[in-house]
């Protein structure tokens, strides 16, 4: 998309310990101007993560605080905001609450977004920054992400993601997780090691294969660690250092109690509290996978949310190649439930023709399609527990994957598609399947009865198809099949299955072969 | 090793200002300067005086009260003090009457009769004969102490008559006379053949049996009581603070006395009356011998109305870096753009907030104000900027308690226009002057600022000196924006690019600095600094530049008020040397050069170098980048270095000296810098002669 028009942008993101603006001006990805930056600390995480609620007193307080915001975009101008929540919010269990009085309050509507949409959106920002000083190209690159509610683990090769999990131990949860007089004990650091050694425990078997030569950090918690380092926390810049000065620096501290640590490094008790952990944390990470060198990333939440926004509306190119990277971190998962990756491929390719030539007269967007092509690499995977009701071991394996940049409900939708290729989907559902809420039927269907078309087509699991070329023509919708070899089983599961399809699309597909001559076998 | 807590080290702040006030009473002395301009200087000390007394003194006599008598850095305790101010404090008053007395027999040389009212011709005393029955008489209350009435509250600062009599019962008694405020202090006595006036409360003394009738009338003594006014004030900002005062007068008159200025006469009998009912020792009563409060000279001069006798009207001249005022923007966003008030006209700074106001693409205008006018234009053009509907926030310093109510009106004028208005800090004073403007241009957002040193205050922009910087450097934009997010709440301390704040890390960056020059001198560079501002007192940065001296550096500053640093002390200070400029200007500006190695630093601030300022203000201290603003700014240091006109040398004893004069080559750098402004600022036209000459075709 062409734009000559500079726009401004606001984005707002409500953490869990800090509520922040960030107005930028731009034309593309390559030319965004930060106009103003503005951080508030808000003790939100600390509050939910104890008392699961968030008190009213800081209702007011975040609505003042926007309301402030506001006001700041009006003075620049801006013509489009994103306002994103992310764990404090996202946990609270007064979470409708606190949106309507925002709303009501500033009229501002706040999207909470979900574990792993807030890890991409970050990953999203570190992964430029990365691409932009010309690292992990041809190498492995472990990236961690602690949050104050979760911690994300992604592992890169490449420029590929090859390895995703998000797991619930953010620092202020630890903080939270053991009161006063256990944190001040003697045998804190060792209980506090074993805990998060446990957690993150299974992640090893996961990694231990791989040779990571860059472990890169980043959160809030990690500018609190370059400035007792000694490092510039503030700057804008990628931090180095050597994982030896960092293992050196990790058995400093182990023998610290806290109020040592406040002392010898001259920073607050709150602090403190927070250094502890995070260093234990980051030493059990290294230990899994010993990397050379270690980098801290500036990216926050809110750049991601920036980048994303922008790239949505300015840069299809590099969206596609976003895309693509999560492509990549789908097919590891179908690799690790030995998905046969041919027939995966052959059925992706059958159901995009299909999906390309519906998608402007039946409303399927970009992420539709994205989410379709989740749903064809994964709908077979429940194989890998059982051969008998595949389909129904695929959606929970779905459901129990981490998969970036899926929000949960993207991820209902791909495995709520994967159960449905081989299931009818009526309005009244059956009981013991899984339930499809009213407002996502209309597309889990349509993608459903797409995948299983696209299935049918490959009944063989031989990809006969070498290409299909798919047009609309008055109540059809013709499917033209350049193949070489006998399509027999495919035509007659393709008439089987098709009645679903008529059902969703008020089409009637039709299969012809075309092209090339048949071969014999 | 040198202990530099050695209170031998330090001046001790109250007696540092009295002396900075005696600077100040000396310029009455000066032959040179005109007659009725050397009387402003002796209206000045004693305003200034006056103020020191309610705010200081009576800080020092609440600390003495409250059980504090704790020593200073100079090793004194409160009640040390409070000895050693009255002491100065006394000779200070002898001295002021002496300038002020040579400065009236002068004016008696010229005509004008400044006299008793004995010695008015008889014409005129039948005129005020009228006056007195007319216009004083209907306002006089004379009010008698006895028994039944108990002492009555004196108003701080009202002179009285003290009245000492023989009541119709044949008993001694007392009574006091309030010489109303309401009525010239120095009337101008009409129907006479020279100029002639006299003093309000002797026309009441000779009329003063009317008031007591049928009472013997024994003695009459003027009197005036300086009460504790509790006010929080700037020495900095006389003017302004005289105004206040006044407002805050009616509420504040309950304060305890803390001095007492009477006649002197052999009558001891009132003096001593009075000290036992006002509460005050010995050393708080000053005896005079000539007329008490000798502010209302204020007022003569504009009544006497003599220009001859008075500087030539002084005018700001249009900037050198800016001849013509219009399209501001473009001017700023070709180059910065430095100020040096008031030689160059403040009018820049207004236009800049008035073509925002009405800039149909100026999308938000933000600006600190501390100490303005009501019907100051910046707040006029802010109120407009909003109707307009841009965003307009205003940090609206309402300093003391008592400023509120008259801050309040304009500060709601501004609220109801549409502006942002935020009513200062829970726990610090903005004292920080900076305006941002946001401005949306074909190329994008683009921000302009202004930074200075002094008030947003056009009035005092024609008398104090100060810089000011406009910019669109987008790294001051970046940081002027945060710091209005810091300060609206909306944002914590971001990291800045440019701007340095106090209380948030000036005082650091000001260590670095010195520090810095240090290492230069270490590394075989010249280490020089040269710091002008306003006061220095803060034992932490003095001991700072004690051990730059001790390291090399060579150290010039240049503190128009006080000074608790001593120079030449040897071994400790031997490189410092400090000088005061008192002049015609109030020397305000506060800038910082350091040489860095041969990469020069200037920075401007809105700070001084005192505890308050660096710790419980927000101000703003930033960099002047270019090299053509550093070279003229250095030049304007090193022009001041040189006066020797306005230049007052401080000895390592605490005494002043004025600069001598090599040569005999009189440098004034106020003066010199005006002449310089009004050199550039005629327009560089040709002469109408030479534009007439036709022009010919070169012959080869």
């Amino acid at each position: 998309m062409k734009r000559n028009k500079l726009r401004t942008l606001a984005a707002i993101h409500i953490g869990s310990e800090f509520v922040s603006l960030q107005i930028v001006e731009y034309h593309d990805l390559e030319k965004i101007k930060i106009l103003e930056q503005a951080s508030h600390r808000v003790k939100l995480g600390e509050e939910t993560f104890k008392n699961k609620r968030i008190p009213f007193s800081m209702v007011s307080e975040i609505c003042e605080l926007l309301k402030g915001y506001k006001r700041l975009m009006e003075e620049y101008g801006a013509e489009e905001y994103t306002i994103q929540a992310t764990t404090a919010v996202r946990e609270a269990q007064n979470q409708i609450y606190f949106l309507d009085q925002i709303y009501t309050k500033t009229g501002l509507k706040v999207d909470v977004v979900d574990m792993p949409r807030e890890i991409y959106t970050k990953y999203a920002a570190i992964q430029r920054s990365l691409n932009k000083e010309g690292i992990g190209a041809g190498c492995g690159v472990l990236l961690v992400d602690i949050s104050s509610g979760g911690l994300g683990i992604t592992y890169v090769r490449d420029g590929r993601i090859k390895y995703q999990q998000n797991l619930h131990i953010g620092i202020i949860r630890i903080k939270e997780d053991f009161d006063r007089a256990q944190k001040s004990s003697l045998y804190f650091s060792r209980a506090l090691t074993e805990y998060i050694s446990s957690t993150i425990g299974p992640v090893r078997k996961d990694l231990e294969e791989e040779d990571v030569r860059y472990f890169v950090l980043s959160g809030t918690e990690t500018e609190l660690i370059l400035k007792i380092l000694g490092r510039d926390s503030n700057s804008s810049q990628v931090e180095r250092m050597q994982t030896a000065d960092f293992i050196t620096f990790y058995d400093r501290i182990r023998t610290m109690n806290l109020s040592q640590i406040i002392r010898v490094f001259n920073i607050e008790e709150t602090s403190a509290e927070i250094i502890f952990p995070t260093i234990i944390l980051y030493q059990q990470l290294l230990a899994l996978a010993p990397a050379q060198e270690i980098l801290v990333m500036p990216n926050r939440f809110i750049d991601g949310m920036t980048l994303l926004h922008i790239a949505n509306q300015t840069n299809t190119e590099y969206a596609d190649s976003l895309h693509e990277e999560l492509i990549t971190l789908i097919h590891c998962i179908g690799e690790r439930y030995g998905y046969d990756y041919s027939h995966v491929k052959q059925v992706e390719m059958l159901a995009l023709a299909m999906f390309d030539a519906l998608s402007k007269k039946h409303g399927l967007d970009e992420h539709s399609r994205l989410l379709l092509r989740a749903a064809c690499i994964l709908h077979d995977i429940g194989k890998y527990i059982c051969l008998r009701s595949h389909a129904l071991y695929s959606y929970q394996l779905i459901m129990a994957s981490d998969i970036l940049g899926f929000s949960d409900m993207d991820k209902r939708v791909v495995a709520l598609a994967a159960y449905y290729h081989s299931h009818l989907l009526f309005n009244n559902q059956n009981e013991g399947r899984p339930r499809v809420d009213k407002t996502c039927m209309p597309l889990v269907a349509k993608l459903a009865a797409i995948l299983r078309l696209a299935d049918a087509m490959d009944r063989s699991y031989l990809q006969k198809i070498e290409k299909c070329k798919v047009t609309l023509k008055g109540n059809e919708m013709q499917i033209f099949a350049v193949s070489r070899k006998d399509l027999t089983l495919e035509e007659w599961t393709f008439e089987n299955k098709k009645s679903f399809f008529v059902e969703v699309f008020g089409l009637t597909p039709v299969l012809e072969r075309v092209g090339g001559r048949k071969e014999n076998g | 090793m040198v202990d530099l807590n050695n209170p031998e080290y330090y001046i001790n702040r109250e007696l540092s200002w009295l002396r900075f006030n005696l600077r100040v009473l000396r310029e009455s002395g000066v032959k040179a300067m005109p007659l009725l301009e050397r009387l402003k200087f002796v209206c000045i000390s004693a305003s200034n005086l006056d103020e020191f007394f309610m705010v200081r003194v009576a800080g020092l006599y609440n600390q003495l009260e409250n059980g504090i008598n704790k020593k200073d850095a100079a090793g004194l305790t409160v009640e040390e003090q409070l000895k050693l101010i009255a002491k100065s404090a006394h000779m200070q008053m002898k001295a002021k009457y002496r300038y002020l007395f040579s400065i009236l027999k002068e004016l008696r040389k010229e005509g004008i009769m400044i006299s008793r009212v004995g010695d008015v011709e008889e014409s005129g005393k039948q005129w005020l004969e009228e006056y007195y029955r007319e216009i004083v008489y209907p306002v006089l209350t004379p009010m008698a102490v006895d028994a039944s009435r108990p002492f009555p509250f004196l108003m701080n600062r009202s002179l009285n008559l003290a009245v000492e009599l023989i009541n119709n019962e044949g008993q001694h008694s007392r009574g006091f006379v309030q010489v109303p405020s309401v009525l010239p202090r120095i009337i101008e006595v009409e129907r006479c053949s020279q100029r002639t006036f006299v003093f309000l409360e002797e026309v009441i003394i000779i009329h003063c049996q009317d008031l007591f009738k049928g009472c013997e009338i024994l003695d009459i003594v003027p009197f005036r009581i300086t009460r504790d006014s509790d006010l929080d004030v700037d020495e900095e900002d006389m003017e302004n603070l005289l105004k206040e005062i006044e407002i805050s007068l009616r509420k504040r008159k309950r304060g305890a006395s803390v001095r007492l200025e009477i006649l002197k006469t052999r009558n001891q009998s009132i003096k001593k009356f009075l000290a036992e009912n006002l509460d005050l020792t010995e050393q708080a009563i000053y005896e005079i011998n000539g007329p008490l409060d000798v502010t209302c000279f204020f007022k003569f001069i504009k009544l006497l109305n003599e220009p001859k006798w008075e500087f030539e009207p002084f005018v700001p001249q249009k900037p050198l870096e800016l001849p013509k005022l219009d399209n501001l923007f473009d001017r700023i966003r070709e180059h910065d753009i430095l100020f040096h008030h008031p030689y160059e006209s403040f009018e820049a700074v207004i236009k800049l907030v008035s073509d925002a106001a009405n800039d149909p693409n100026v999308l938000a205008i933000k600006q600190t104000l501390y100490r303005v006018s009501g019907n100051s234009p910046i707040v006029g053009a802010l109120a407009k900027a909003a109707e307009n509907g841009k965003q307009v926030t205003v940090l609206v310093e309402l300093k003391a308690r008592f400023d509120e109510e008259n801050n309040i009106i304009w500060a709601r004028r501004l609220e109801k226009a549409g502006c942002h208005v935020i009513y200062g800090l829970m726990g610090l004073k903005t004292h920080a002057k900076i305006i941002l403007i946001v401005r949306k241009e074909p190329d994008g957002i683009k921000r302009y600022v202004h930074l200075g040193t002094g008030n947003y205050n056009d009035n005092t922009a024609k008398l104090y000196t100060d810089i000011g910087l406009m910019t669109a450097n987008d790294q001051f934009g970046s940081d002027a924006s945060a710091f209005f997010n810091l300060l609206s709440g909306y944002s914590d301390p971001p990291v800045w690019n440019k701007l340095v704040m106090a209380p948030l890390g000036l005082r650091q960056k000001l260590y670095e600095l010195i520090d810095n020059e240090i290492t230069q001198v270490k590394k075989g560079h010249e280490g020089h600094i040269i710091a002008k501002m306003n006061s220095l007192i803060d034992k932490e940065i003095t001991k700072k530049l004690y051990e730059a001296s001790m390291g090399g550096v060579k150290i010039e500053l240049i503190v128009r008020g006080i000074c608790g640093l001593k120079p030449g002390l040897p071994g400790i200070s031997d490189n410092i040397t400090v000088r005061s400029i008192v002049g015609r200007q109030l020397e305000h500006s506060r800038i910082f050069y350091f040489a860095n190695g041969g990469s020069e630093q200037v920075y401007l601030s809105s700070a001084d170098w005192m505890p308050r300022n660096l710790n419980e203000r927000v101000e703003l201290f930033f960099p002047v980048e270019s090299a053509r603003h550093i070279k003229r700014i250095k030049g304007i240091l090193e022009l001041v270095l040189k006066d020797n006109v306005g230049a007052h040398i401080l000895q390592s004893n605490g005494s002043y000296r004025r600069a001598i004069r090599y040569g005999n080559i009189a440098i004034s750098s106020q003066n010199i810098l005006y002449e310089m402004a009004k050199a550039s600022g005629k327009e560089k036209k040709m002469s109408i002669e030479r534009r007439l000459k036709p022009l010919y075709r070169k012959e080869d």
